[in-house]
C-alpha cells in the first residue's frame, strides 16, 4: 500500500538522520570542558592504536569510553540524566544509590572501584556505613603499632568522628550499620596508652544544629566546634568559648556528595560554610611540605582559603589536605601536638590554635618521610590520630598509616 | 563489540549498513558482511576469531565430506569429529576450570589452573554449528559449498554473540536468496530500537537496583528487599536478553534476514512448561531437537532423557553448580507438571497460574544469580525472614522506583503490542506517525542514558 510504504521510508530516512546526528554529536562535536570540572578530572584521550592494545582489548573499551568522554554537550546529557532518574518513582521514603567508593587517591582509578551506597533525602544526602571487619582490625593493629612505637613521654590520642546518618530518624539510620558500635569497639580493643576521646554524645546532643553539610560528607566547624571542646575538656585543657569569635558566612556550597548522588533534588538547596574568626581579617599563614611532580616543595597557605569569586568548596578549612603542615599559632600555651589524620580534620584543627602553638599535621596517603624522624625534629608533646568513621572501613588507609612509621 | 555503545551504533553499524548497500553484487554483499562481522568479534577479544575460524573451518570441510560420503562410514566420522571438535573447544574453553575445580576438591588438593577465559559467543555459535553438520548428516540441508556462505552463516554479526541460535536450516536459502525491501528495512529499523529501549532503559535500569541489593551485605537484607531485588533481576535478565534478540533480529533484517522469535511474553506464562516455550525458544528447540528426540523422547525412558537435557541446559549456562541446579530445578517442576495431580498444574485458572509461575521464576531466579553457595544461603536465609521481613530501605527502593517498575511490568506483556495492533488497524496514519515518533523519542531517550551511565566524579581532581 502506498501510505504504507511512505511510512516506511519514512522510518528508513529518520532513523538514518538520527544516526547522522549522534555521529555528528560524538565524532565531530568537541568535548564539553564543563563536564570535566563536573566531574573533577581530565576526560579521557584516545587511546594509543598499536599491536598490544589491540590484542589486550584494551583498545577498544579505552576507546568506547574515549567516545563516551567527548561527546558534544555532555555535561548537558548526564544533566538530563539526573533529572530522567530523579523521575523513575516518589521520593518521599527517600533514595538509594551506588556510587564509587573514591578515597580521594590517585590508587583509586585502576582496576574494579568498590562501591558504597547514599541515601538522597529530600534535604540532604547521606552516606550509608558499611562495616567492614577486615579494615576495622587493621585500624586497631596500626594504632596498637603506634601506641607500641611513639615515644614513651608523648600523649597518645585516638578521635573518630561519627556522621550524620547516626542521628537521624531511625528509619533512615537503620539503612545503614552502626557507627557507634564499630567506634565502640575500635575504642575498647586499642591499647590503654591511647586516650579514646568520645564525642558521639556531645554531637548527638546537637544533632538538631548545623553540624554536618547537608551535600557533603564532612561536618561543619560548629560541628567540629562541639567536638573540640569535648577533646579540651577530657585531656585536661580550657574549652573555647564560640561567642568570643566571629562567624563569617560563604554560602552556595554544594558539596561532594551532590555530585555524586547524581540528583538534582537538592539543586535550590546548597550549603553554607562558616568559619570562625578572633578578629577581623585573622588567617594564619601557614608553612607546608608537599611534592610537585614527585619532588619535595615547600610552600605556604592559609588557614581560611576563601574563594576568589567562586563557589566556597570545603577546603577553606586549611586550604584542603596537605602533605605536612606546620602551623605556628603564635600563642603562649607552651604546647604542641601532630595530628594524623584525614579531611574531617581540617574543620577541626583551627578551633586549636589558641590552645597550641605549634600544631603538625600529616596527611598519610602522601606522606613520605618517616614519622619517627619526625618526633627528633620537633619538640611534640600530644600525637592525636584522628579520622571520621569511614576511614577506618578503608584497609588502604591503615597501611598508609602503617608505612608512614619507619 | 557491544550493541548498545557509541562506537557500534555511531560508528560501526552506520559504516557497515552503508558499505553493504553500495553494490547489488550478492558476493560483495556477503563479503562485507563476512568482514564486518569478524571485525566486530575481533574488536573487543581479538584472538577468540581464531578459535571462530577454526569451527567454521573443520565443520565446512566435514560437511563437504559428509555430503560425498553421503550414508557411508566416512560420513559418520565425519559428524563424530565435529562433535569432538565442537565440543571439545567448547568444553576446554568454558568448563575446564569448572572441572578443575572439582576433582581438586573430591581429591583434596588445591589445583592451579583455574580456567580459560571465556570467548565470546561461544556457547551461541557452538550449536549453530554443529545443527549444521549434525542437518547435513541427517540430510535435512544440502551442504553448502561455499566456505564464504557458510562463514556468513556462523560468523554473521546481528547473532554472533547473544543468540538467537539461528540453526542453518532456518536461513539456508536465505543465504541466497534474502532481499532487503524498504518494508523489511523499516520493520528491522523498529525492531532494533524496540530492543535498544529494552537494553538501555529497562534492564540497566533494573539491574542497577538489583546489584545494588543483591551484591551487597547479605545478612543485613530483611525479605521484602531480598525479593525486590530479585523481582528487579528477573526484569533485568529478561529485558537484557530479549532486547539483544530483538536488536538481533532488527539487524537481521536489514540485511535482509529472517530470524525466528526467540521471546514470547514469558513472563505472562501460567505454568512452567509454558514458560519453556516462552523463554529462550531457540535453546529449547536446540535441545528438543539434537539431545531430548534423540535420546528417545517420551517414548523411551522420559525422565531420565528430561533430567539429561535439563542438566546440560543449566550447565550450557555456566561452569557452575548452581546453574546445573537451576536446570535440574526445572528439570523436576516440568516432571511434577507432566506427571503430578493428573496435569492439574497446567490447567489453573489464568491469574492463580500466573503468580504460580511468578513464585516459581523468582526462586529460580535466585538459583540462577548466585554462583557462590554461601551467598546462594545467605540470600534465601533473607528471602525467608531471618533478617526480619519488612524494613526501611525495601520502601525507600520500592517508592523511589515505582514508576520504573510499573513500566517494567507492563513491558513485559503483549498490552502495548496489542494497542499498538489495534491503532493500526483502524488507522494506519496514526500508528505510522507513533512508530516515527517512538523510534526519535527512544532514541534521544537511548542516549541520554548511554552517556548518563558513564558519569564518574571524582572526590579530587584528577589528572
Amino acid at each position: 500500500m502506498k501510505t504504507r510504504n511512505i511510512s516506511y521510508i519514512t522510518n528508513t530516512v529518520i532513523f538514518f538522520l538520527l544516526i547522522s546526528i549522534g555521529f555528528v554529536t560524538v565524532v565531530i562535536c568537541p568535548a564539553d570542558k564543563k563536564s570535566s570540572e563536573n566531574e573533577n578530572r581530565t576526560l579521557a584521550e584516545m587511546p594509543v592504536f598499536n599491536c598490544k592494545n589491540l590484542l589486550s582489548g584494551s583498545f577498544a573499551s579505552d576507546f568506547e569510553t574515549y567516545l563516551t568522554d567527548n561527546v558534544g554537550f555532555r555535561s548537558s546529557f548526564t544533566d538530563m540524566n539526573m533529572y530522567y532518574e530523579d523521575m523513575k518513582g516518589i521520593s518521599y521514603f527517600g533514595d538509594i544509590v551506588k556510587v564509587k567508593k573514591d578515597m580521594g587517591m590517585e590508587s583509586d582509578d585502576d582496576g574494579e572501584h568498590e562501591m558504597k551506597s547514599l541515601l538522597v533525602l529530600n534535604d540532604r544526602i547521606l552516606e550509608i556505613f558499611e562495616e567492614n571487619e577486615d579494615a576495622r582490625k587493621s585500624y586497631i593493629d596500626v594504632l596498637n603499632f603506634y601506641a607500641d612505637k611513639i615515644p614513651e613521654n608523648i600523649r597518645l590520642y585516638n578521635l573518630i568522628i561519627p556522621t550524620q546518618i547516626e542521628f537521624t530518624n531511625a528509619w533512615y539510620s537503620s539503612a545503614s550499620d552502626s557507627q557507634k558500635e564499630t567506634i565502640d569497639y575500635i575504642y575498647s580493643d586499642i591499647d590503654e596508652r591511647i586516650q579514646t576521646i568520645d564525642v558521639y554524645d556531645a554531637l548527638k546532643e546537637h544533632r538538631n544544629e548545623y553540624i554536618y553539610f547537608r551535600t557533603d560528607h564532612h561536618w561543619t566547624a560548629l560541628g567540629a566546634y562541639y567536638a573540640v571542646n569535648e577533646f579540651l575538656a577530657r585531656t585536661g585543657k580550657r574549652r573555647i568559648d564560640i561567642n568570643n569569635y566571629t562567624r563569617n558566612d560563604l554560602p552556595g556550597f554544594f558539596g561532594f556528595l551532590y555530585g555524586q548522588a547524581g540528583t538534582k533534588k537538592l539543586e535550590k538547596n546548597p550549603d553554607t560554610i562558616s568559619y570562625y574568626i578572633k578578629y577581623e581579617g585573622e588567617n594564619i599563614l601557614i608553612n607546608a611540605k608537599g611534592y610537585d611532580a614527585g619532588e619535595p616543595v615547600d610552600y605556604q597557605c592559609n588557614m581560611f582559603d576563601l574563594p576568589d569569586n567562586e563557589p566556597p568548596k570545603y577546603k577553606v578549612f586549611l586550604t584542603g589536605d596537605h602533605t605536612f603542615l606546620h602551623i605556628e599559632t603564635g600563642s603562649e600555651t607552651g604546647r604542641s601536638i601532630l595530628i594524623i589524620k584525614d579531611s574531617y580534620a581540617n574543620a577541626f584543627i583551627p578551633w586549636l590554635r589558641e590552645r597550641y602553638d605549634h600544631i603538625y599535621v600529616i596527611d598519610p596517603r602522601t606522606y613520605k618521610e618517616s614519622l619517627s624522624d619526625l618526633f627528633e625534629e620537633y619538640d611534640i608533646d600530644e600525637v592525636l590520630i584522628f579520622n571520621y568513621s569511614f576511614t577506618t572501613t578503608f584497609e588502604d588507609y591503615s597501611e598508609m598509616l602503617r608505612d608512614i612509621y619507619n | 563489540m557491544v550493541f548498545s555503545t557509541l562506537v557500534f551504533l555511531f560508528i560501526f553499524m552506520p559504516a557497515v549498513l552503508i558499505m553493504y548497500n553500495l553494490s547489488s553484487n550478492r558476493t560483495y554483499k556477503n563479503v562485507i558482511l563476512v568482514i564486518s562481522s569478524l571485525i566486530f568479534y575481533a574488536w573487543g577479544e581479538p584472538l577468540c576469531i581464531c578459535l571462530l575460524m577454526i569451527s567454521a573451518l573443520s565443520d565446512y570441510t566435514i560437511g563437504r565430506i559428509m555430503d560425498k560420503h553421503s550414508g557411508q562410514w566416512q560420513a559418520k566420522l565425519g559428524l563424530i569429529m565435529s562433535l569432538v571438535i565442537d565440543l571439545g573447544i567448547l568444553i576446554i574453553f568454558k568448563y575446564s576450570g569448572f572441572f578443575a575445580g572439582n576433582i581438586g576438591r573430591l581429591l583434596g588438593i588445591e589445583i592451579a589452573f583455574k580456567g580459560l577465559p571465556l570467548p565470546l559467543g561461544i556457547s551461541f555459535y557452538t550449536f549453530q554449528t554443529l545443527s549444521y553438520t549434525i542437518d547435513v548428516y541427517r540430510g535435512e540441508v544440502k551442504v553448502q559449498k561455499s566456505f564464504l556462505k557458510y562463514l556468513v552463516y556462523l560468523s554473521m554479526f546481528p547473532q554472533l554473540v547473544a543468540g538467537p541460535i539461528v540453526r542453518y536450516i532456518d536461513i539456508e536459502n536465505q543465504i541466497d536468496t534474502r532481499v532487503v525491501t524498504i518494508e523489511k528495512f523499516s520493520a528491522g529499523i523498529s525492531r532494533f530500537m524496540i530492543g535498544l529501549f529494552k537494553k538501555v532503559v529497562l534492564a540497566n535500569g533494573a539491574g542497577s537496583v538489583a546489584s545494588l541489593i543483591l551484591d551487597g551485605n547479605l545478612s543485613d537484607l530483611s525479605s521484602a528487599t531480598a525479593w525486590l531485588g530479585m523481582f528487579m533481576y528477573s526484569f533485568q535478565i529478561y529485558f537484557d536478553f530479549s532486547g539483544y534478540s530483538d536488536m538481533a533480529i532488527g539487524l537481521g533484517k536489514m540485511f535482509g534476514f529472517d530470524f525466528h522469535e526467540n521471546f514470547n511474553y514469558p513472563y505472562i506464562s501460567k505454568n512452567v512448561t509454558e514458560f519453556w516455550r516462552r523463554w529462550h525458544i531457540s535453546l529449547g528447540t536446540f535441545f528438543r531437537d539434537y539431545v531430548y528426540i534423540p535420546l528417545g523422547g517420551n517414548r523411551r525412558h522420559q525422565m531420565l532423557n528430561i533430567f539429561i537435557v535439563w542438566f546440560l541446559t543449566g550447565f550450557w549456562h555456566g561452569a557452575s553448580w548452581n546453574f546445573i541446579l537451576w536446570g535440574l530445578y526445572y528439570g523436576v517442576l516440568l516432571i511434577i507438571e507432566k506427571k503430578c495431580f493428573n496435569g492439574a498444574l497446567m490447567r489453573m485458572p489464568a491469574v492463580l497460574g500466573t503468580v504460580y509461575n511468578a513464585v516459581i521464576t523468582l526462586i529460580g531466579w535466585s538459583i540462577f544469580y548466585f554462583t557462590d553457595m554461601g551467598r546462594l544461603v545467605g540470600f534465601f536465609r533473607a528471602g525467608f525472614g531471618m533478617n526480619g521481613l519488612f524494613d526501611y530501605r525495601a520502601l525507600s527502593i520500592a517508592a523511589s522506583n515505582i514508576w520504573f517498575i510499573a513500566v517494567l511490568l507492563f513491558a513485559s506483556t503483549p498490552i502495548p503490542k496489542k494497542i499498538f495492533t489495534a491503532i493500526d488497524k483502524r488507522n494506519p496514519d496514526v500508528s505510522a506517525a507513533l512508530s516515527h515518533m517512538g523510534i526519535i523519542c527512544i532514541f534521544i531517550l537511548c542516549f541520554i542514558l548511554l552517556i548518563g551511565q558513564t558519569y564518574n566524579p571524582f572526590l579530587y581532581f584528577r589528572f
